[in-house]
Formats: structure tokens, sequence, C-alpha cells
């Protein structure tokens, strides 16, 4: 109860300091746009690829939770009907700030697959490049993940937590752009709400007990599925992020 | 822009570093200077490669310091959403490790203004609208240049020596090749690798980026490079022979050519062996969608085309045929396609039966044996168009044309014995028939969506027609044993015409009522008229024949047919839930030409359904319906005639049939779990029919049967199946075990007694796969019994068992690009007549051997059934008759084949393996 009490008087303190200065407690809802003829830009089936060009851009709903010590990341799951809802898959992040400790629920299949590590912290490159999203200034950052795989973000320095989806962090702002380098999958935020967090906002719903690390995870799915091509895109699918 | 204020030389000796970090510290205040700015933001971003190496926010007095920051030259920003930035470049180096800034103050914001491009325009460069178009030929090029060579004579294009292009000093972001990006997102691998010369033009546009990824106020430059139609195309094909040099032989041709969005195949199958069709690899990557010997039917199930492929007996085959398709209109929005095949089969079957006849006071026995010749030929075409006419509206055409004649000799003996094995009678026929068909039909489904989502309109008009005569004789010769029945003979000629035209047309519409739920409403309208006539005539000598009135005949039946449906469906992502009903009514008139008598059918239906599909997660789906249906007779079931054209068993129809009534609830499970290895699928049925035509047999002092097709309440149908996939170490093994088990009741009437047959059967099997990367192995082995039960008779109540074992297994070689195949399955058959309870082991096996660097040309031996083994023996058990088949088909052959496989690209052609 220490904990809600904690929260109240920093989300207190925010929105009293909120006109002069800049926002550290909140809710961020965040659009992903999934381009999916670049997922499936290796089938050769025409007739799949005139239905995927047809439903070329699968859109999924996201919802941040922050304050200075923990945020979460987590899907808006829709009541409603969506034909495409096959062809992504959702993840929850919650991040620990101060041990550096993530909680990811990966979905691979509909199954959940939990991984708990910390992570080490990202190589940022700043650009002078800026855009608005949201009505929120934001400065395009960069992380070379790998030699072929270019992760774009943009950040706000009106918005101090250091968070952003899928569990990226690690800039002097909130995150709230962020886009594969061929614009594959992009998440921008569509609202960036104040309001005071509850404990309960930042549980993660678990179905499972088993807890992997990153390393176990990796391994694990290397093995099981790594021998098919196929797999191996699954697996750097489902890594793309971490 | 950053705005440049301050550049502080700290130190200019660099030495080398060791890891230690330096401390930078500083006030920051806002333009007054005097006031500390609070939470802004000091980052340090170094200059080589702007990598983010520290930040921190300043506290309350305007303070900040970073500690985490390495000896390098960087960047030093402090920003503010409130103020400008403000920049200071920073050489560290082992002398100034601390560095202090002790009054950062930041101005107002200043806006920019965006620069503005004019473009020239200039012959062989030209605008179509935004566009700016270049000629590619106007542009000379080196022979084997490639597209930057290309871009860099261009006016107005710069190309650096990364391979970075600039259009009118503006960086291109895009590099797409018709309109798509060419492998990935890196521009200089189109530009580096096309050939020049196959560019027709180049193209530079500013577009919003769909994606937004570089911003929704933001424009990016895309060059598109549209290439020249040659440029797209090429061709895989494979060929191959086999033989045994003796009597069996295997040919195939399959090619495929593509050309831009027109595809052409052609396939050439011939054989007198059991491969009488391609495999759905084959099917599936040449795209022969109608050879696969299926069709669909209006419920959506798999019916197998054609007669008489089922292998029983010695084939010949000849298939060949063409498949195109082809993108038409401006935009490619049209699809047409044409296939045309042609098909020629023939079966020589040789088959044996032994049956055993209960009646309620007797029973007797028959062997039979019958030699069948069919000779089958077929031409189909089919045609295609598929138009998206604008974003909301598609149109589909599919009319189909079908010519086909056949013809088939029949020749049978039967030999008849009482209860104590005494020889009653014994009847040999022969027969031939020639038939001559001709169908056409087409179908047109047009839907129209709305702004609205979900709202959808479609309308469907179905066409059929087909004409069918056959010309055929009979001759049945009678010899009896017992009694003084004298022996007869029966010597016809059979004529027979039908001609079937039916139309259909159908609307049905869905309307949004809230988010989760809509409405389906649906309208059928069916007309459809039918002609048989059947002509018997008794040859009395060489010239001379008479009609024979008892199996003459000529029968009308026109049938209106209006249906209206009404559901409610409910979807949410969970829970979908359907409630609904059709209601129908079906006016049948039956005109008997000969004696000029008409029975009119008035029927009226009420077909209720209701479905529930339950998705907890992706993976899994649970899903139940009821639903009811009604079918019709057949004219054949109709007509008030015998059909002796089996002599022993002839059929009379009945013009007072009615259709049927059945009620069905089906349920099943699916679940998939992938991190475990495990799936799980499920389910059950339950099938209730009233006035289900049913057969009405009287058997004859002779043994003759005469079936009369009459209503009966009452029949029913049930099973359960359950299977599982479980995959252990890795995936390496998988086992498979699985359980079904049925139960059915069906009504007949024997000698006018009404008789209840009722079955349970099940089936237990298991299969294991061991999969390694050169190295496959699987094993099936399946146990079944099955238990009949009649009621008029108990002496069909013995219940009969069937086992059967199979061995696969695949292995490639490491060395000498050599693979192993065999496949052996062994049936067991139990507590059936002396003489079928036949044990069988068929063992299949090959070696191949691939020569040539792409491993396309390939020599593989082939043995079928190498011990010789190969029947078919099968049991039927009808109400009071027991039935042992056993068929001969082709045994022990082996054939030597050779396969070349090719492509375009002259690299090794990959089979798509679906086995």
């Amino acid at each position: 109860m220490i904990g809600i009490k904690h929260l109240l008087i920093i989300g207190f303190l925010s929105i009293i300091t909120i006109a002069n200065s800049q926002l550290k407690v909140g809710k961020i809802v965040y659009e992903r746009k999934t381009n999916l003829e670049k997922v499936f830009k290796d089938v050769v089936d025409s007739d799949f690829l005139d239905y995927i060009k047809k439903n070329k851009i699968k859109k999924d709903e996201f919802e941040l939770y922050f304050n200075d010590t923990v945020s979460i990341f987590k899907p808006i799951l829709s009541d409603l009907v969506d034909e495409m809802s096959w062809a992504t898959n959702t993840n929850t992040t919650r991040h620990s700030l101060g041990l550096n400790q993530f909680t990811i629920v990966l979905n691979m299949w509909g199954q959940e697959l939990i991984l708990e590590d910390t992570l080490s912290p990202k190589v940022w490159q700043i650009t002078e490049s800026k855009r608005v999203i949201s009505n929120y200034e934001c400065r395009k950052a960069i992380w070379q993940k790998n030699d072929s795989t270019r992760i774009y973000a943009w950040y706000s320095t009106e918005i101090l937590a250091n968070a952003g989806p899928e569990g990226f962090c690690g800039l002097p702002g909130t995150i709230l752009g962020l886009a594969t380098e061929d614009g594959g999958v992009i998440y921008f935020a569509k609202s960036v709400e104040v309001t005071i967090p509850t404990e309960q906002d930042f549980v993660v719903e678990k179905k499972r007990k088993k807890v992997f690390s990153y390393q176990q995870l990796y391994d694990q799915l290397m093995e099981d599925y790594g021998n098919e091509k196929w797999g191996k895109e699954m697996i750097a699918e489902m890594f793309e992020w971490l | 822009m950053k705005q440049l204020v301050g550049l502080l030389l700290f130190s200019f000796i660099s030495l080398s570093a060791w890891s230690q970090n330096m401390k930078i510290s500083g006030t920051v205040y806002d333009t007054s200077g005097t006031t500390p700015l609070p939470d802004a933001i000091a980052m340090a971003v170094r200059i080589k490669d702007s990598v983010l190496l520290d930040y921190a926010l300043t506290d309350a007095q305007g303070k900040f310091s970073l500690s985490k920051v390495p000896i390098d030259t960087f960047t030093l920003v402090i920003s503010h959403f409130r103020f400008d930035d403000k920049s200071y470049y920073i050489f560290g180096s082992q002398e100034n490790l601390e560095i202090n800034i002790p009054n950062v103050r930041l101005s107002f914001k200043t806006k920019e203004l965006a620069e503005v491009v004019v473009y020239a325009n200039k012959n062989p460069i030209y605008f179509r609208g935004d566009t700016l178009v270049y000629v590619a030929d106007s542009f000379k090029v080196g022979q084997n240049a490639v597209v930057e060579d290309l871009l860099k004579k261009l006016p107005g294009i710069t190309v650096d020596a990364d391979g970075k292009i600039k259009a009118q000093g503006k960086e291109i972001s895009k590099v797409f090749v018709d309109g798509d990006e060419f492998f990935g997102t890196d521009p200089t691998i189109a530009t580096k690798n096309l050939g020049a010369s196959g560019v027709e033009t180049v193209e530079v546009y500013e577009k919003k980026n769909e994606n937004a990824a570089e911003g929704e106020d933001e424009t990016i430059q895309i060059m598109d490079l549209k290439l020249k139609e040659e440029a797209k195309k090429g061709y895989f094909g494979r060929v191959s022979g086999a033989s045994d040099f003796t009597q069996f032989y295997e040919g195939e041709l399959l090619f495929n050519r593509f050309n831009g969005t027109q595809k052409l195949a052609v396939f050439v199958l011939a054989s007198n062996t059991p491969r009488s069709q391609f495999d759905w690899g084959d099917i599936n990557k040449f795209g022969l969608d109608e050879e696969n010997g299926y069709s669909q039917n209006e419920d959506g199930d798999w019916m197998q085309k054609g007669s008489n492929m089922s292998g029983n007996g010695v084939p010949q085959t000849l298939r060949a045929g063409i498949y195109f398709s082809d993108k038409v209109g401006k935009k490619k929005k049209t699809k047409v396609g044409f296939n045309y095949s042609y098909l020629n089969y023939q079966l020589n079957a040789l088959s044996q039966s032994y049956s055993q006849y209960f009646l309620t006071d007797t029973s007797y026995y028959s062997a039979d044996s019958t030699r069948t010749l069919s000779k089958n030929e077929s031409h189909t075409a089919n045609f295609t168009i598929f138009s998206q006419i604008d974003s909301l509206t598609t149109l589909e055409i599919k009319p189909s044309f079908q010519f086909s004649n056949g013809s088939t000799t029949v020749s049978d003996y039967s030999h008849y014995l009482t209860e104590n094995a005494l020889a009653s009678r014994s009847n040999t026929i022969s027969k031939g028939t020639n038939s001559d068909g001709l169908s056409a039909s087409s179908e047109i489904n047009f839907t129209r969506n709305f702004k609205k989502d979900r709202r959808s309109l479609t309308l469907q008009h179905k066409f059929n027609y087909e004409n069918n005569t056959t010309d055929g004789t009979l001759l049945s010769e009678n010899l009896y044993y017992l009694g003084s029945t004298i022996n007869d003979t029966t010597n016809q000629l059979k004529n027979n015409k039908n001609t079937n035209h039916v139309e259909t047309v159908k609307a049905t519409y869905y309307e949004p009522l809230t988010k989760k739920w809509k409405l389906e409403t649906e309208y059928m309208f069916e007309y459809s008229t039918n002609a048989q006539s059947k002509e018997t005539r008794n040859i009395l000598s060489t010239t001379l024949t008479e009609i024979d009135s008892n199996f003459t005949n000529s029968f009308e039946t026109t049938r209106y047919q209006h249906r209206v449906g009404l559901a409610a469906i409910y979807e949410s992502r969970k829970h979908t839930v359907s409630i609904g009903t059709r209601a129908r009514t079906i006016q049948i008139d039956n005109y008997n030409i000969y004696t000029a008598t008409s029975i009119t059918q008035n029927i009226t239906n009420i077909l209720p359904r209701l479905s529930y599909t339950f998705k907890p997660s992706k993976t899994s789906h649970l899903s139940a319906r009821y639903n009811t249906s009604s079918m019709q007779p057949s004219v054949n079931s109709l007509q008030p005639i015998p059909d002796n054209t089996n002599p022993n068993r002839v059929q009379i129809g009945n013009p007072d049939l009615k259709p049927t009534y059945s009620h069905r609830i089906g349920m099943n499970y699916n679940s998939w779990n992938a991190v475990t290895n495990r799936n799980i699928w499920s389910g059950a049925n339950f099938n209730y029919t009233n006035n289900a035509m049913v057969d009405s047999t009287v058997f004859d002092a002779d043994g003759r049967q005469f079936v009369k097709t009459v209503n009966a309440d009452g029949n029913l149908w049930t099973n359960v199946y359950v299977g599982s996939g479980i995959g252990l170490y890795k995936k390496i093994l998988e086992i498979n075990p699985g359980f079904n088990a049925s139960y059915n009741k069906s009504i007949s009437y024997i000698n006018s007694l009404k008789n209840e047959r009722s079955t349970f059967g099940f089936n237990v099997n298991f299969g294991i796969n061991f999969n390694l990367d050169s190295l496959s192995l699987s094993t099936y082995s399946s146990f079944g019994r099955t238990s009949p039960s009649s009621t008029i008779n108990s002496s069909t109540n013995q219940p009969y068992t069937t086992q059967e074992h199979q061995v696969y297994f695949s292995w490639t070689l490491p060395f000498w690009h050599i693979t192993l195949k065999s496949d052996a399955t062994y049936t067991v058959n139990g507590q059936r007549s002396d003489g079928y309870n036949l044990n069988y082991f068929i063992w299949n096996a090959s070696i191949d051997k691939a020569f040539l660097k792409t491993e396309n040309f390939i020599i593989s031996l082939q043995g079928n059934d190498m011990l010789n083994q190969n029947i078919i023996a099968q049991r039927s058990v009808s109400s009071n008759i027991i039935t042992d088949y056993k068929t001969k088909i082709i045994s022990r052959y082996f054939l030597v084949k050779m396969t070349y496989k090719f492509n375009n690209k002259k690299e090794k052609e990959e089979d798509n393996d679906w086995n």
C-alpha cells in the first residue's frame, strides 16, 4: 500500500507542475502498423499476396503506463473480430528501472513464453532529424542492432520517463515513435494522457509458470525450430525488439 | 536545426586513453540567465558516430552532471522543449577529464523555413503529374553497365562513392523496381546489380511516407525503376521417363513459363502403372489446380472427380493439357485464366466376389467373377475472369465445358448355391455400352462491399447443362439346375437419353446491426428440368427387334424451388454465434410421357440451423453446430420402370418418393501448443434422417434381387474421433496416437420385412515419426474391428478385423548424391470367409542418384511391390448379404527412371515435397 501512496504523491506533484514542466507519469496509447507485404515478402503464392495487398496494413493497439520507477507496455485487445489477427503477435513488457529488470511475455502462436532478465543497454545514435508525434516534438535516434537491422526511435524530451514501446528505453525522453528501417513495423503514439497509474496497471498477467532468461529462451527456440528456414525467421521476428 | 553557440576547446592533445571517464557538469538557466531551469536534458553525443554516451536531467537548481562519458570528441547538447537546443563541441583528453560549464543560457525557439525545389523540364526528361520521368534509352551507357552507371548520366541525379543517390540535391530514400522494393531496403542492391539495359524509365517522385516512418508532415523522395518487359521472364520444368524395358512405362513433362503477370503451364503424363495422377506437390508448384482429381461441392466438401480411377485393375493413362493465366487492364486488376485438359483412361479389371445371402427362412451363396474393360476419353476446358472493378466490388465469371465419350465391356459369370451347397443357377452376362456426354456450366459471382464496414451483398448465378446418350447391348443367359424352371435368355438393345438443365440465382446480404451483431438475409431461386428416356428393344433375330415396354419409358421432371434464409450472427474475438433458419417450397412436376400421367409434389420445409465457435486463443478452437437438410430423390429413383442393366439386381423406380429430412449435430475441438509441441484434434457427429431413401429388396427363388427405393424413418449414424501429435526430443521424434469409433443404423426391407441393421466399429492407430536432416523414418499401425448386427437374420452378425502396419524411410547419403527410400505395408484381414482372410505385405523401394553440379539430373531404380503380393481384398456387409471382394491389380514391377529438372537460372530446381 505504500507503493500506491508513493505513486499518488508523485502523480499529484506531476499534475501540479505539468504546466511548466515535463510529464513524468502517465499513459500513452500507441498504434502499431505492420506492413504485411514486407512480412510476407518471400511468399510466392500470388493469390495469397493479392489477399495480403488488400489487407496490407495490420493495426494493433498498445498502452504504456509509466512513472519514474517502472513502466509497462501491453496490448489493448479489441473484443471485435479481426480476420487478420493471425498475422501479428503482441508482447507485454514490464521494465523496472532501478533494477533494469525486464519481464517480457512473448506470444508464439497464441502460447505465452515468459522471459525475465536484465537486458544490456542499447547504443543509440542521435540524429538532427526531428518530427512531431501526437503534438510532441521528437528527435530521431538510431539503434544499429546488427549489420542488417537498424531501428529508428523518436523520443520527446517533454515526457521524461525512460520508457517506450516494447521496453525500448535509454534515451533522454520517452519514445513516442519506433520503426524498423524499412517501415515494415512502426509504433506511433496516438494519445498521451496525464493519469496516475495504479499498482494494478503494472501487474503482468502470466498464464504460465516457466520463466526463461534471454539466453535460455533463445537457445531453446533455436534448438526446437532453428533447423528450418521458417523457424529462424520466426525466432528473428520474436527477438526483433529485444 | 541545431544552433552552435559555443565552441570550447579544452585541449589539443589527445593521448591514447585508458578506460577512464570524464566528468561533465554545468548549470542551465532560462532566457533570463538568472532563473535556473530544472528538467532540462544534457546529453553527450560522440561526433564520429553520433552515439549517445550519457545523459542527465538538471535538478531544481538547474545543475546537471554526466559521469559515464569516455574520453572522446563529442557534442554536449542542452535541450528543453520550450527552448532552442544549445550545443558545445568537446575534445576530451587525459588532461581535461573534468569540464564544468557554469552558465548555460537557453534562448527561445526559432522557426525554420522549408526549402522549395523547382525541377527543370527537358526532353527526354518529362513530368507526368508530379513524377519526373527519365527515358533510360536516351542516355548512353556501356555494354555491361548497371543501373548506377545509368543514374550517373542522368541530369540532376548524383551518386556518391557509397552509392547514395540524390535527385535535385535531395536524398533518395527508397529505390523501387516496378513499384516494389527490390530485395530488401538497401537502394544500392538494385542500382548496383540490375543491368541498365533492362530499364525502361527512371521515375522520381515525392510521396508521403505511407508508413509514417519518416513523418506525417514529411515526404520522402522515391526512385522507381520501371523494367522492360523482357527482364521479367523465366521458366522451370521437369521431364522424366521410366520403363522396365518389357511391359511398364511412365513418362511425364511439366513446364512452367512466367512472363510478368503471365503464366503458362504445359503438362503431359502417360503411364500404364497405377501412377495416373500428378502428386499434390507438383499440382501446387505448376499451378495445375484442376488436375487434383477432386472438386468441391456446394457444402465445401471435397469430392472425387470422374469415375473408376481407384486403381482396381490395370490402367493405362494419358493426360495432357495447358494452363494459362494473366492479369490484364491498366492496373492489372483483372485476372483471366484458361485451361484445357485431355484425359484418356483405360482400365482392365478382373474381380472376384463371394456372397452369402441370409433370408428369414433360408440362405444361399453366390460366387461371381467379372472382367471389365473400360475406355474413357474427355476434353475439358475452363475459363475464369476475375475482376476487381473497384476497391469494393469484384466480379467473377467461370464458364466450363466438357465433352466425354466412353465404352465399357463387361463379362460376368455368377454361380448360385443353395443352403446345402447345391448348384441352383448359373448366369452369364455380357454387355457393352457406348456413351457420349456434353456438359456446360457457368458461374457468375458478384460481390459488393460498402463504405459501411461489414455490410456486403453477393449475387450469384449458376447454370448447368448436361446431355448424355448411352447405347448398349445386354445378353444374359440363365441355366437352372434344380426344379423345372426353363433356361432363359435376355438379349436386348438399350438406348438411354438424359438431358438436365439447372438455373440458380442467389442473393445474400449482410447488414451490421451493432459492432458485434449482423444480420444475414438470403434468397435463392432454382429452376430445373430433366428429361430422361429409356428405350429397350428385344433382339428377336439378327434383323428384327421389338420394343420391350416393360423396360421403356420417357419421363420429364420440372422443379421450382424458392428458398429464403435469415440468420443473426454475433461475432467477437472469442465467440461466434449464428442462429437462423431457412424456409423453402419446392414444386416438382413429374410427367410420364408413355402413360401421359403426371405426379405433382409440393414440399415445404423449415430448415433451422445453429452454430457456435469459441476461440480461447489463436491456437485452440471449439465449435458446435446443428443443422437440418433435405435431399430430393433423383430422377432415376423416381422413374417407375425396372432397370435390368444388372439382371441379377434389377432396380425399380418409385414416383412416390418424398424428400428426406435430416438433423445433424457436430462438434469439434482442436488445439495446438507450439511451446510444448503438442496438438490434439477431436470431434463427434450425430446424424438422424427421416424419410431416408432406403432399399426394399425382394429376392426371388433363383437369387435375383428386385430393388425399389422407398422412404423410411430412423436412419442414423454417429461417430467420435480423437487424434494427437506429441513432439519429443526437440521435435526429432513425434508420436501420433489416434482413435475413432462409429455406430450406424439403417433401415431396409427384405422381402417386405423391415430390417434394422446396425454396425459398430472402432479403430485404434499409432504413428511414430523420426526426423533428422538426411534421414527420416516413420511407422504407422492401426487395428480396427467392425461388428454388424441385423434384426432379420443373425447370420450376418459376424464381427471382422483389419490390421495395417506401415514403415517408411528415406535416407540421403552424405556422399555420391544418393537417396534411398523404402515403404512397406503389411495388411492382416481376420475373421472372414475362407480364402478371403488375406494377409499381404507390399514393399516399394527406390534408389536415386543425382548428377550435375545442380543435382538436376537424376537416375533412379524403383521397385514396386517387390514381394509380389498386391491384391485388394474388402468385405462389405449389407442388411442380409456379406460380400468379400478380391480384385487383381498391378503387382511387382521394376522401373529405371531418368529425370531432368531445369530452370532459366541454371540452378538447382527444388521439388515441392508434400509427402
